[in-house]
């Protein structure tokens, strides 16, 4: 946002001025997060669950000494608690805290690079389009018509038969089909920033186009950023569950949350721990993105009343 | 506004186009193919299954296909029994003449196929939009009003949590709590299983309907309520909203002469797409819910590979689309005088 | 969905056709209920049968479920013995001859069949059946027949000719490999019409047991009792009908049986089996019965080069040399993989021990099983010194490594291969991981992978892959002799379209095969000893590692009658009645 090595003194004006609207806008929203408790919890709770699942091999490897690969059928679902399995053991007698964090990075991992993939196209796609308007504007309005035109499970269940399987595959899909929404968002948001004054000005002493949208408008969007990303990792990772359920998820033996869950069904009576848990870490990663999502947008809002 | 739809519906046209091509492109390099499955049976020998893959004309390059489907194969010859020589005139007429051809696991009329499952879709849907607006627009109203109060804390939550939970995981529950463990309600089915007789009218099995409507009206409850709050927020923000309470209008009157009614404005657009978006259908819910839906119609064929049936869910989906899109545009004009036709 | 049990058919057409309502012998006990008085039976099923012509009909759902119980079939089936019969109750044929050749069969018919509009059926119905499906034009499912049919003519209105293209003892069965329609309701109509004919939808001209009701498409299809059927216990049907309802989740179809909303339910996974046996004990309105299965799963190696797969058979039929697979060549590598592999642990991990090994590619039912051959014990140490033999020995982090000795790979390279199997079915799923454990404890490193089903059957075609993880099902009643030389010869060995992907061939093998198909007088007591051989050497020369056969399991509540046997649920359903509602 900082735009240091500015040249000229009225770029360095209209920085000054975008920098100080953002600066206090940001000050504002930090000072009403701070007062939003759920938010703040979702917080909380969500970094825990993310540094538990990023650090899962050391946690499992190194502190636990669990091989969460290990297999022993003849210790099948053991309750949680029962012979130093802390969460019990699944189908086929493997620790299942162990695999549950590893699933954890796969899935927060999955819906964390998707969303950051298809937020960038989004985001670069936006601008573009709202700063040029014209031929760009309608291919690319043709192009986003044409993708949510077709079933996006058809397209999704296609490509990820075509693609070998796999988690990177799935983020490519994911990515590739998920950007349609913030590019209209930010198409919008590029518009209007477009016709304020301190634009014009970059213009008017000649700024070239690609200065002005990454130094003046891209910067603005933090918010909607922000929030889009935040909402869509929540998205994303129901997604990844039920592509699972419908057999064109991540494959087995990698774990995810979603494949967990879906294997788990089948024998949900002999291990109700098995679809508890991961059914719960679905659901409250989710619903704190989505609380995270809604309090940085009321945080960032300039028109809201306090 | 005549002119301005014909306009509209025209530029549709080569959207039509590129998704056709585009999901023909996608589907036919699909690994296995439409003949995959006869590799079950080891009675059939290799030959046979080659010349099976033959007769549906699968092994031609996909332009070809793509062509066959489009324009039809009886002004061309074809290869009959699969051993490579043109026997005899085809007898399909392509998509663009009205025949969508045959399911090849129906072996029925594609759009046949997909017509029959168009209706219970559109039931299913319908019931959910409706719960889900409903109830969201409400909760997000109310929400935004009493921003930062425990309610607004408690319907964040609520409005979300829901949505939160993965759809079959929720389905099940629902399924085991209602229809198994307390038997109040069926575990799954769009119809009583009578013997003769057909389907009842909807009002008749609103008990078959209610679980997989609650399931999907997730989706659009924690939607709803999010987009209402959002805009009813900026619209509280609005000069004119600050004016009437300046005035001295009382609080409840501001917010539903002003406030709701704007921040509902924007709402009104998305329903066009919102309605015909029903037709995509709900995949994981019907699934769960033993729906005979679109949804799921689309799943089992990409998986077994059903050329028309795909394409015809593909052509249907689209076309609801677009005009979903036309139908907000026209909406949001009729609503919004600032935004003329042009 | 997608929780498909996938399976390869071996013959498996002509029983379940055949071989429906065949009551052994008339029950003594009082009937339960008068004409249609039985109540409903409901059944669930994952798949939506979608068209009911016996010529188009693409799924199990249609045959199985909808088909078996409304056309006649020509050969009976003694479902307590599982053979051939003649004049076997709701079937066609009251006796056959065999011509000298061995290919030309003359069936006597019975006249006391009668299609649901009062036409009888005749042979008639046959030869017309048999013209449209030899018809390419027709574009039925059933063309493939024209492989094992050269001809089947109506001599009479009672009196059917059927000619074969192979003769042997197993060829029977061959004879009514194609399902029938009644011909006079298509009198007129174009071939290319056949398709599009409303018969499809709404079949309303049987002859079984039960005539169609109502099809919804993808939410039930009920059928009706038909009292004119002839072969009943008590001289009519006793149930109403049945209904089956499409229920694609399985989890929620089981459900569904527990709390009564379904009263029978016939394919329970093997993973459901502890469940189902709970339900039943602390029930007594859910009866169970249990049979040795006739479903296996398998490891297969793939034999040959997998950088250059190649047709078992050149144009002219002659033999195609293979170059070997740089590990599975080895047939001691693949015998030392046999036994690093405990089967047993897999059957508890991937069904809870509902299974039993297997020897060799016969089941256990069959006439046709090695009295005396054990499975492949499970026995790491073995492995490792028949790996050592091999040339693979364990390197610096216990990862076995080839050596000079090994023969088709060089020095140095590590022992590790790719395993693949279809996603989204739980107990392939686990027999992969199982088995990706158990090997890597003694050294070898699998890439284990569960992928979508189309693509794995374009790899296993391709035949560019190292090991699978798919399985079979063996016919009914079983057919041996066909179902090895059909999976392990090399005319099925063909690059693109395959089911004897792995190029596994042994002359020897077919040459048994083809004895046991000669015998004089074709008693299985006579043939057997041949296939036994068989799977002396098959289990040798390890093409397969044989896994498990799952156990086999249907249940009903509230139903009196049942009284099924193996692979034979409904033989007697004229006679079940259903109790509650």
């Amino acid at each position: 946002m900082a735009q240091a090595e500015a040249s000229t003194p009225v770029v360095q004006l209209s920085t000054h001025d975008d920098d100080e609207v953002g600066q206090s806008l940001f000050q504002l929203a930090l000072r009403r997060l701070r007062r939003d408790k759920l938010t703040l919890l979702a917080i909380g709770v969500l970094v825990t669950l993310t540094v538990l699942s990023v650090t899962a091999p050391f946690i499992t490897g190194t502190i636990l000494g669990i091989d969460e690969n290990l297999t022993n059928p003849y210790n099948a679902f053991l309750a949680p608690g029962r012979e130093g399995h802390i969460l019990g053991t699944d189908d086929l007698g493997r620790d299942q805290l162990a695999r549950l964090l590893h699933a954890g990075r796969v899935s927060l991992g999955i819906a964390f690079t998707a969303a950051v993939l298809s937020l960038l196209i989004g985001v670069a796609l936006g601008v573009i389009t709202g700063f040029y308007g014209g031929f760009i504007d309608d291919s690319v309005n043709w192009l986003i018509t044409t993708i949510n035109s077709i079933p996006s499970l058809f397209l999704l269940l296609i490509i990820s038969a075509v693609l070998s399987p796999g988690p990177g595959s799935l983020v490519l899909v994911l990515g590739l089909l998920g950007w349609t929404g913030t590019t209209r968002l930010v198409r919008g948001e590029t518009l209007s920033q477009r016709e304020r004054e301190f634009i014009t000005s970059a213009r008017a002493i000649g700024c070239s186009d690609w200065r002005i949208m990454f130094t003046h408008i891209v910067p603005n969007l933090f918010s909607i950023v922000v929030i889009t990303l935040a909402i869509d990792i929540g998205v994303l990772i129901l997604v990844e569950s039920s592509l699972s359920f419908l057999g064109v998820g991540v494959k087995p033996p990698t774990a995810t949350w979603g494949n967990m869950l879906t294997n788990a069904q089948t024998f949900f009576k002999k291990g109700p721990h098995l679809v508890i848990w991961p059914g719960v870490l679905i659901t409250v990663t989710v619903l704190c993105l989505y609380v995270i999502g809604d309090g940085i947008r009321d945080a960032f809002d300039p028109k809201t009343v306090d | 506004m005549t002119r301005y739809i014909i306009r509209r519906l025209i530029q549709a046209l080569p959207i039509m186009f590129g998704i056709t091509v585009l999901s023909y492109l996608l589907m036919t390099a699909a690994p296995g193919g439409p003949t995959a499955a006869l590799a079950l049976d080891p009675r059939l020998s290799p030959q046979q299954r080659q010349a099976a893959a033959a007769r549906l004309g699968v092994n031609d390059p996909w332009p070809v296909q793509y062509l066959r489907w489009l324009l039809g194969d009886d002004w061309m010859w074809v290869d009959v029994d699969g051993d490579g020589i043109l026997d005899e005139p085809g007898t399909r007429r392509g998509v663009l003449r009205g025949d969508f051809g045959n399911s090849y696991t129906y072996r029925q009329p594609a759009l046949q196929v997909v017509g029959e499952r168009v209706l219970a879709t559109l039931e299913l849907g319908l019931a959910a939009l409706l719960i889900g607006l409903l109830l969201g627009v409400p909760i997000g109203v109310i929400s935004a009003v009493k921003r930062g109060s425990w309610f607004d804390s408690f319907a964040r939550v609520m409005a979300v949590v829901f949505n939160a939970v993965p759809i079959f995981w929720l389905g099940l529950i629902l399924i085991l709590i209602f229809g198994s463990l307390l038997g109040v309600l069926p575990m799954g089915g769009r119809c009583p299983t009578t013997l003769l007789g057909g389907c009842p009218p909807v009002h008749e099995r609103l008990n078959y309907l209610l679980l997989p409507t609650i399931v999907l009206a997730t989706g659009g409850i924690a939607g709803y309520s999010r987009y209402l709050r959002a805009s009813t927020l900026e619209v509280l923000g609005e000069d004119y909203v600050r004016t009437a309470k300046a005035k001295g209008l009382r609080d409840r009157q501001v917010y539903m002469t002003h406030a709701a009614r704007n921040a509902l404005i924007p709402l009104a657009t998305f329903l066009g797409p919102a309605i015909t978006g029903l037709l995509g259908g709900a995949a994981v819910t019907e699934t769960i819910f033993s729906w005979p839906g679109l949804g799921r119609l689309a799943v089992n064929s990409v998986l077994q590979q059903d050329y028309p049936v795909i394409m015809a869910v593909v052509i249907i989906s689209a076309i609801a689309t677009i005009l979903g899109y036309i139908i907000s545009d026209i909406l949001y004009a009729a609503i919004d005088p600032r935004i003329r036709f042009s | 969905m997608r929780k498909l049990t996938r399976f390869l058919f071996l013959g498996l057409t002509l029983a379940l056709v055949a071989s429906m309502a065949l009551p052994v012998a008339a029950q003594e006990a009082e009937p339960p209920a008068g004409p249609g008085e039985g109540g409903i039976i409901i059944e669930g099923s994952t798949s939506d049968p979608g068209n009911f012509h016996p010529f188009y009909c693409a799924s199990t759902s249609c045959l199985d479920d909808g088909l078996s119980f409304m056309m006649p079939g020509l050969l009976g089936v003694d479902p307590a013995t599982a053979t051939f019969v003649k004049a076997g109750d709701g079937a066609m044929a009251l006796d056959w001859e065999v011509a000298e050749d061995g290919t030309t069969f003359t069936f006597t018919l019975r006249e006391d069949m009668f299609w649901s509009d009062g036409v009888p059926v005749t042979a008639h119905d046959w030869e017309w059946s048999w013209d449209v499906n030899a018809n390419p034009e027709a574009n039925t499912q059933q063309y493939w027949i024209t492989d094992y049919v050269d001809d089947i003519v109506a001599l009479d209105d009672y009196t059917l000719q059927v000619t074969l293209k192979f003769s042997g003892c197993n060829v029977l069965r061959y004879t009514d490999y194609m399902d029938i329609a009644p011909a006079h309701v298509f009198e007129g109509v174009a071939l290319t019409e056949l398709e599009d004919h409303p018969y499809s939808q709404n079949p309303n001209v049987t002859s079984g047991v039960f005539q169609f009701g109502e099809f919804r498409p993808g939410e039930q299809f009920s059928l009706i009792a038909d009292q004119e059927y002839p072969d009943t216990t008590y001289g009519y049907v006793v149930p109403a009908g049945r209904i089956v309802r499409n229920v694609p989740d399985a989890t929620v179809l089981k459900e569904q049986f527990l709390a009564g909303e379904l009263n029978a339910f016939r394919n329970i996974s093997a993973i459901d089996q502890d469940e189902l046996r709970e339900a039943a004990e602390a029930d007594p309105s859910i009866k169970v019965y249990e049979f040795a299965g006739n479903t296996w799963d398998y490891f297969g190696f793939n034999l040959a080069d997998p950088a250059n797969p190649q047709d078992g058979l050149d144009a002219e039929g002659n033999p195609v040399p293979q170059d070997p697979h740089p590990l599975f060549g080895d047939v001691r590598v693949r015998q030392a993989i046999a036994k690093a592999i405990d089967v047993d642990a897999i059957i508890e991990g991937a069904v809870f021990g509902n299974g039993a090994r297997m020897p060799s590619s016969i089941v256990a039912s069959s006439w046709a099983i090695h009295p005396e051959l054990d499975p492949i014990a499970y026995d790491p140490e073995g492995a490792l010194e028949l790996l050592a033999e091999a040339g693979f020995v364990p390197g610096d982090d216990g990862m076995l490594v080839a050596t000079e000795d090994a023969m088709y790979v060089e020095a140095g390279t590590p022992l590790t291969f790719q395993l693949l199997t279809n996603e989204g079915n739980t107990r392939r799923e686990a027999i992969g991981t199982l088995i990706q454990d158990q090997l890597r404890q003694i050294g070898i490193q699998v890439d284990y992978q569960a992928i979508d089903w189309n693509t794995l059957l374009e790899i296993n075609d391709s035949q560019e892959y190292d090991a699978v993880i798919m399985g079979w099902r063996a016919g009914y009643p079983d057919d041996p002799i066909a179902s090895i030389s059909q999976v392990f010869g090399p005319g099925a060995d063909v690059v693109g379209a395959c089911s004897n992907c792995g190029s596994y061939y042994n002359q020897e093998v077919l040459d048994l095969l083809d004895q046991a198909n000669t015998v004089e007088g074709c008693a299985t007591e006579d043939m057997a000893p041949y296939l036994w051989q068989v799977q002396e050497i098959m289990q040798d020369e390890v093409p397969y590692v044989w896994l498990f056969a799952q156990n086999g399991m249907y249940a009903v509540r509230d139903t009196e009658g049942f009284s099924p046997y193996p692979a034979q649920m409904y033989w007697n359903v004229d006679a079940w009645a259903v109790t509650a509602d």
